[in-house]
């Protein structure tokens, strides 16, 4: 009797957690960025029914054994990209493939994230919505006065001993590249990441954005949509993503499967709880069995 | 009577055995490749009565009276191995069987490493890189190399990557630019597998089978059919309650044998 009764009970507590899981995805379907969680089923080990008291034949053509439920297995992120929404903001920036913007938290740590909704923040620096610098490799002066960018090409300008940019006819732009700062007009982001300044009617790159990847299991979440590398996972430079300035990437949820699995999982809890139902009347008929 | 009494207590274990693996069923109507299980019944060889009314020149002899069964016993579980519906889903990792065979897993529990088999076709990359089942065992594979017109298999393994890129290819899945190929066995006796938990079976003697059909982006759905199951369960319960009135008739006519029948007054 009390194999029916756990058998029950623990497959109601399974459903219990997928429709935590679901209710959670339905909640964040308006967050920035958001991956859905989705949940999988496994059963669990199985006992035999060579037990006391009951009567068994040993056929070898079949095996003496129940199983003991279901637990619910895997709690696994979708990485399915959602959809961009235009914000109008030039500050706002979206990943088109795969990738995450790197930033570094206060304490040096490296962090990455989808979520590109950036602000400007008292000294012209680049942050994201916790304050943590967006990580940008700006250009440098390779010794000769030749600007070059972080795998040591040659960009357009050249660089005078004192950091200013100079532009073709050698004249400087009022751009130092020790002392860029972003306002909300004067910058514009390419798609392949390349910073733009624009200083004295004049458009100067002055470095770039670089998007980062790894094996998504590698990356662990840490909550206000941050993600750190667990230990040993490889992050490399992912090469075929663009960055889109003024657009958000919405969540990933789609109303529509969380509503689906929501019925099915519900029913199976109901399913379940006729399982717990039956038990107990048959526990009541054997406790019956002398009046 | 106390013959009868038995028999009826053996009718009630199996209808409890019968509601075990039902309400197992029941909690894995939502598991991917779950296959049903069937409780076996069978009832006791039949025993002869006899007593000694036949009269033969005088003399009480052994008179036959007939064959009766003594109960029913648990035969064994089988398992129904059709297959359940195929969803498409819209991970490249999601692998579905179509018809029967089953993927390769390898489980090292640091001790040693063993194989098991499995229909759950939810994989995904675990943060070393290897393609895993739910559970984090290893999914075995082929690599595939393809030189104009030759094809050359690599040895059995566990599939890895670094990037953990999956994508769908004729062989089977391309796992960061390299082509594999799943391994998909059969065996000739499914009934000598074994379910040991975590959506895996226990076997000996697989034949690797290269034509077994893996849909990938697609999940098998259990094969449990929900209304058998309601069904199933409400007979055994009312098995289980007939029984009980067996039982307590027994008990009735036990107590008028032994304090009416037998009384002084």
């Amino acid at each position: 009797m009390l194999r029916i009764l756990y058998n029950s009970q623990v497959a109601m507590n399974a459903q219990q957690d997928k429709l935590d899981t679901i209710s959670n995805n339905i909640a964040n379907q308006g967050t920035e960025g958001y991956k859905r969680t989705d949940v999988q089923f496994s059963d669990l080990v199985y006992e035999s029914l060579s037990k006391r008291g009951y009567a068994y034949n040993n056929n070898p053509q079949t095996t003496l054994q129940t199983g003991t439920g279901v637990r619910a297995s895997s709690h696994l992120r979708d990485e399915h990209q959602g959809n961009l929404k235009e914000t109008d903001s030039s500050t706002d920036f979206a990943i088109d493939g795969d990738g995450y913007f790197s930033v570094r938290m206060n304490d040096g740590t490296t962090a990455y994230t989808r979520d590109g909704s950036f602000n400007i923040d008292g000294n012209g620096n680049l942050v994201d919505k916790n304050g943590y610098f967006i990580n940008i490799d700006f250009f440098k002066n390779d010794g000769n006065g030749n600007l070059i960018d972080q795998d040591g090409n040659k960009t357009l300008n050249k660089v005078d001993n004192n950091g200013n940019i100079l532009d073709a006819n050698s004249k400087s732009t009022g751009i130092n590249i020790s002392n860029i700062k972003f306002s909300s007009d004067n910058f514009a982001v390419q798609k392949d990441g390349t910073v733009i300044l624009k200083e004295n009617n004049q458009n100067v790159a002055v470095g770039r954005i670089n998007l980062y990847t790894g094996i998504s299991a590698g990356f662990s979440e840490i909550g206000n949509n941050l993600f750190v590398a667990k230990q040993g996972v490889q992050v490399q430079q992912a090469k075929n993503s663009d960055i889109i300035q003024g657009f958000l990437e919405g969540s990933n949820v789609d109303l529509g499967k969380e509503m689906t699995d929501l019925l099915i999982t519900q029913r199976a809890f109901e399913l379940s709880s006729k399982g717990m139902k039956t038990a107990d009347e048959m526990w009541n008929i054997a406790n019956n069995l002398k009046h | 009577m106390i013959r009868a009494l038995y028999t009826a207590v053996s009718g009630m274990t199996t209808q409890e055995s019968r509601q075990d693996i039902i309400t197992n069923n029941m909690a894995n109507v939502n598991t991917v490749g779950f296959k049903s299980d069937n409780l076996q019944v069978k009832s006791f060889k039949d025993v002869l009565l006899h007593n000694n009314d036949r009269i033969v020149n005088g003399i009480n002899v052994s008179n036959i009276i007939g064959s009766l069964s003594q109960g029913s016993q648990i035969d064994g579980v089988t398992t129904d191995f059709t297959s359940g519906t195929i969803q498409s889903t819209d991970s490249s990792t999601d692998f579905a069987i179509d018809g029967n065979g089953f993927f390769t897993v390898s489980r090292d529990n640091g001790i040693s490493q063993q194989n098991y088999y499995t229909r759950d076709g939810h994989f995904h990359v675990n943060s070393d890189g290897y393609l895993v089942t739910d559970s984090g065992d290893k999914v075995l594979g082929r690599s595939v190399t393809i030189n104009g017109n030759s094809v050359t298999y690599g040895a059995l393994g566990p599939i890895r990557g670094t990037m953990g890129k999956v994508e769908g290819d004729a062989n089977g899945l391309k796992m960061d630019g390299q082509s594999y190929r799943l391994d998909t066995v059969d065996f000739g006796n499914a009934n000598s597998l074994k379910k040991v938990g975590d959506n895996l079976y226990q076997g000996s003697n697989p034949v690797e089978n290269p034509n077994i059909e893996v849909k990938q982006y697609s999940l098998e759905k259990s094969n449990v059919n929900v209304i058998s199951c309601m069904t199933d369960m409400m007979t055994t319960l009312r098995a289980f309650e007939s029984d009980q009135k067996v039982i307590q008739s027994i008990d009735e006519t036990l107590d008028k044998s032994v304090n009416v029948v037998g009384s002084v007054r």
